[in-house]
């Protein structure tokens, strides 16, 4: 990172500090008592009962998935062998055809990469040099 | 868990502040970030709330965006409708409070003057280019940490971040050179 951007960065952050520190005794106050009533809420909480709650959606949840996953399996997975079946045309002797996988996406793909591609500002930017020069001092600073 | 909200609570302010634009709405969004935060993390170990803290407080603020460009599309002559006449606002008597650090006005003159144009900058950016360079300049969060925190990827943090720093940069630059 250039001296400048870390001097401007500090300067940015010290101004934004003073800010915080100059917060008028209004908001404070009223930060105050919403920290305190968020507090309150959960000593006031029958936390037993939360927790019973909470247990008890989770197992119907993972029931509910159980019978969504199960009843929602396809009869042929990618991969599996099937012969060509087109009407009046069936013919025994063809070799059998693989059930294309091409709906899935390829196996290296990240999703980071794919939210790239269908950001076109950011496609954009990979072709920015001075983004990838700024890039590459970030990676070296361990940004 | 006490120690922990009073440490942030300025910032989460601040930052909700400079998203909205409008004091009340910051001060509602950091209410509903803590009540949240306390009903859902304050189970979790002390050292991840402060990265869960600033992820609930971005949800709130991403909703807050949701709901004011409803509004705009839909809320010209609701607001209009239910205006109240006398101006709605009830004075708050901790305002009429004088200063307790014994800052005087010209230094405060200073400090409004450099703090205005800051914000107007910071304000002025696009809502994910403004809330990641805050997480990323201002809270110190890694790009990884503040890709988790607003719910993208590390490569989308980077290009925000980086254009948000040369937007501040120009815009800044005979103020900060």
């Amino acid at each position: 990172m250039k001296d400048t951007e870390q001097k401007f960065l500090r300067d940015i952050t010290q101004q934004l500090d003073q800010s915080v520190e100059s917060l008028d005794g209004a908001t404070r106050s009223r930060l105050n008592r919403i920290r305190h009533q968020a507090l309150e809420q959960t000593s006031a909480s029958p936390r037993g009962l939360r927790n019973w709650l909470w247990a008890g959606s989770a197992a119907l949840s993972a029931v509910v998935l159980a019978l969504v996953i199960y009843v929602g399996l396809p009869s042929q997975q990618p991969g599996d062998l099937q012969p060509p079946q087109i009407a009046g045309q069936v013919d025994s002797t063809a070799p059998p055809i693989e059930v294309a996988a091409i709906h899935t996406l390829p196996d290296d793909l990240d999703l980071d990469d794919l939210e790239i591609l269908l950001d076109g500002d950011d496609l954009e930017m990979l072709t920015d040099l001075e983004f990838l020069s700024w890039a590459g001092s970030q990676e070296e600073v361990g940004g | 868990m006490e120690t922990f909200l009073a440490s942030v609570q300025e910032r989460a302010f601040r930052t909700a502040e400079i998203a909205t634009r409008s004091r009340d709405d910051a001060l509602d969004i950091v209410q509903d970030t803590m009540y949240d935060f306390v009903r859902r993390y304050a189970d979790h170990a002390d050292d991840q709330w402060r990265p869960l803290f600033f992820r609930v407080l971005q949800n709130k603020i991403r909703d807050w965006y949701r709901r004011t460009a409803v509004r705009r599309k839909f809320g010209g002559w609701l607001a209009f409708a239910f205006q109240n006449n006398e101006g709605g606002r009830r004075e708050d008597p901790f305002e009429q409070v004088a200063d307790a650090k014994g800052i005087t006005p010209a230094d405060d003159l200073e400090l409004q003057d450099s703090l205005s144009r800051l914000s107007q900058a910071l304000e002025n950016l696009p809502h994910k280019q403004q809330q990641v360079f805050l997480m990323r300049a201002w809270e110190g969060f890694s790009t990884k940490e503040t890709a988790a925190i607003m719910k993208c990827s590390e490569g989308t943090v980077k290009t925000h971040y980086f254009r948000a720093l040369k937007t501040l940069q120009k815009k800044l630059q005979d103020y900060w050179p």
